[in-house]
């Protein structure tokens, strides 16, 4: 499955993921973009940060209480589509899925 | 209870013997080779050390509660504790999640932001201070002094007293373990520390603009009651301080010796954060915390019944072989770095990006004046029912361009 994240600055970078895979995971195994990941993916960094372009963001189930929390903290000013990449799990129908990475974690 | 109800391996360990506390690697090996989870009669609690099974248990907390205590013993089975049982750590949801969000907006990011200067400037002061001495002691040189200092400024607490924190937490984690000699030794002046922190955390003793006052913000907001916000305020002083005192001690050790790891943060101090995780993944400062099962429930085949403690072996889990390659290897590039060592789910320690900063702006004014950390002397470990660290670690400071 794909995944496209688009820079702040506009550059965009195609990642490729197995169903089950969050987009945090394979972000930071291959160092694309600016997903940090810091926490390991236990909802407790915000560094992982990413923005879901709006064509997607109705396909993606909500946020957890956590999640929704931990969105308080993010660095760059939250936005209504932000979300946490490490709870968005790959998965059927988020092939071609698009991202936008805030200017900074 | 009896072991017929569970059908798991049965072991006889007793994970607070001396010889295990010392070195609880056979321990932990055997009880992840065994399975899932297994009991240990005596003790009378459901175990597990797998990195796969501890991260399941702590993202199910519907399952396995925390209001029934994190340590080992059990509030649903009407057992009490020295102190009131946290607010924080120690309740479930729909009580926990307004609590979670006052504390971790309390520690938000721009909350974060406009500390470093302060930080940095304690930091500078503090490897002066071991630069000038021949031999320094990681806890009483460094780590404590620092975080003394740093943390509850960050709070909003009086200089006056601070003498009491160290041993307030030191005794709350004592008590995340039976109430066996270490615990009692923790133990002796309690009800005098307790009473110093009570009055420490009240709001007309803390100083505007700190974590403390913030939370009581929430509180005036009517987020949370005024029976919470104290509670909670103290909270940030039992699990703020010696943690991450505990945390600047492995690290340390890790540094001094793994020495080839501090000369590649040197020369590149973006890998400082990452080299910290692997610190806590290599010497996890707390050992282990407890859940207990709200209803009977099933884990992968096993019945486990209502109100049954459950120890989770971060450490152990950190040491996973079935999760981490090479797992006693010091490799600060991994990434990202699943361990356990903050625990994880809903309770998920609040203050990690804190303590990630406190450690981050220490080792990195280190770093950029200390050449090389070396033992210098016989580290002695601490004996404690819940840390795994030192109480005396020697180390040299050989400082740059000498």
């Amino acid at each position: 499955m794909r995944v496209t994240l688009i820079a702040a600055d506009g550059a965009a970078c195609a990642l490729e993921g197995r169903a089950g895979e969050s987009v945090m995971g394979i972000a930071t195994q291959v160092g694309a973009g600016n997903i940090v990941g810091e926490c390991g993916g236990s909802v407790m960094c915000a560094t992982c940060h990413v923005i879901v372009d709006p064509a997607w963001s109705a396909r993606l189930p909500p946020p957890s209480d956590l999640e929704d929390m931990m969105l308080d903290s993010t660095g760059a000013p939250r936005q209504p589509n932000s979300r946490l990449s490490c709870q968005i799990v790959l998965e059927e129908g988020l092939d071609g899925l698009v991202l936008h990475l805030p200017e900074f974690q | 209870m009896t072991t017929d109800t569970l059908s798991c391996p049965v072991f006889h360990f007793d994970p607070w013997d001396r010889e295990i506390l010392d070195d609880p690697s056979e321990f932990y090996r055997t009880i992840r080779e065994a399975g899932p989870i297994s009991w240990l009669e005596g003790r009378d609690v459901v175990v597990t050390g797998r990195h796969e099974d501890v991260t399941a248990i702590l993202a199910d907390p519907a399952a396995f509660g925390s209001s029934g205590g994190v340590g080992y013993i059990n509030l649903k089975a009407g057992k009490q504790t020295f102190r009131t049982p946290s607010l924080l750590l120690e309740s479930d949801a729909p009580d926990h999640p307004p609590r979670r969000r006052a504390v971790a907006n309390a520690l938000s990011p721009a909350a974060l932001r406009k500390l470093r200067e302060d930080f940095e400037a304690e930091a500078e002061r503090r490897v002066s201070a071991i630069l000038a001495q021949e031999v320094f002691d990681a806890h009483a040189d460094l780590a404590a002094p620092y975080i003394v200092k740093i943390f509850p400024d960050a709070v909003g607490l009086r200089p006056e007293g601070r003498e009491n924190l160290l041993p307030y937490g030191n005794l709350v984690f004592n008590s995340f373990g039976p109430e066996n000699e270490i615990f009692r030794a923790s133990a002796r002046n309690a009800a005098e520390l307790t009473a110093w922190i009570t009055q420490s955390c009240a709001p007309d003793a803390l100083r505007p603009g700190g974590f403390g006052d913030t939370i009581y913000e929430a509180m005036r907001r009517g987020e949370i009651s005024e029976a919470e916000a104290p509670v909670l305020v103290r909270s940030l002083l039992s699990a703020g301080l010696d943690s991450t005192v505990h945390g600047v001690v492995n690290a340390s050790y890790c540094f001094a010796r793994w020495p080839e790891a501090w000369q590649q943060i040197a020369a590149d101090p973006t890998l400082i954060r990452r080299a910290l995780d692997e610190t806590v993944r290599m010497l996890t400062p707390v050992r282990n915390i407890f859940r207990t099962t709200n209803e009977e429930v099933d884990y992968k085949g096993v019945t486990i019944p209502r109100h049954t403690k459950v120890m989770l072996l971060a450490a152990s889990a950190n040491h996973d072989p079935g999760a981490w390659t090479d797992p006693d290897r010091f490799d600060i590039h991994r990434a990202p770095n699943r361990h356990l060592g903050f625990g994880g789910g809903v309770h998920g320690c609040v203050g990690q990006m804190v303590a990630k900063m406190e450690l981050e702006i220490l080792f990195t004014e280190m770093a950029r004046r200390i050449e090389r950390l070396e033992p210098a002397g016989a580290a002695e470990p601490l004996v404690h029912n819940t840390f795994q660290t030192f109480g005396r670690l020697p180390l040299r400071a050989v400082a740059r361009g000498r």
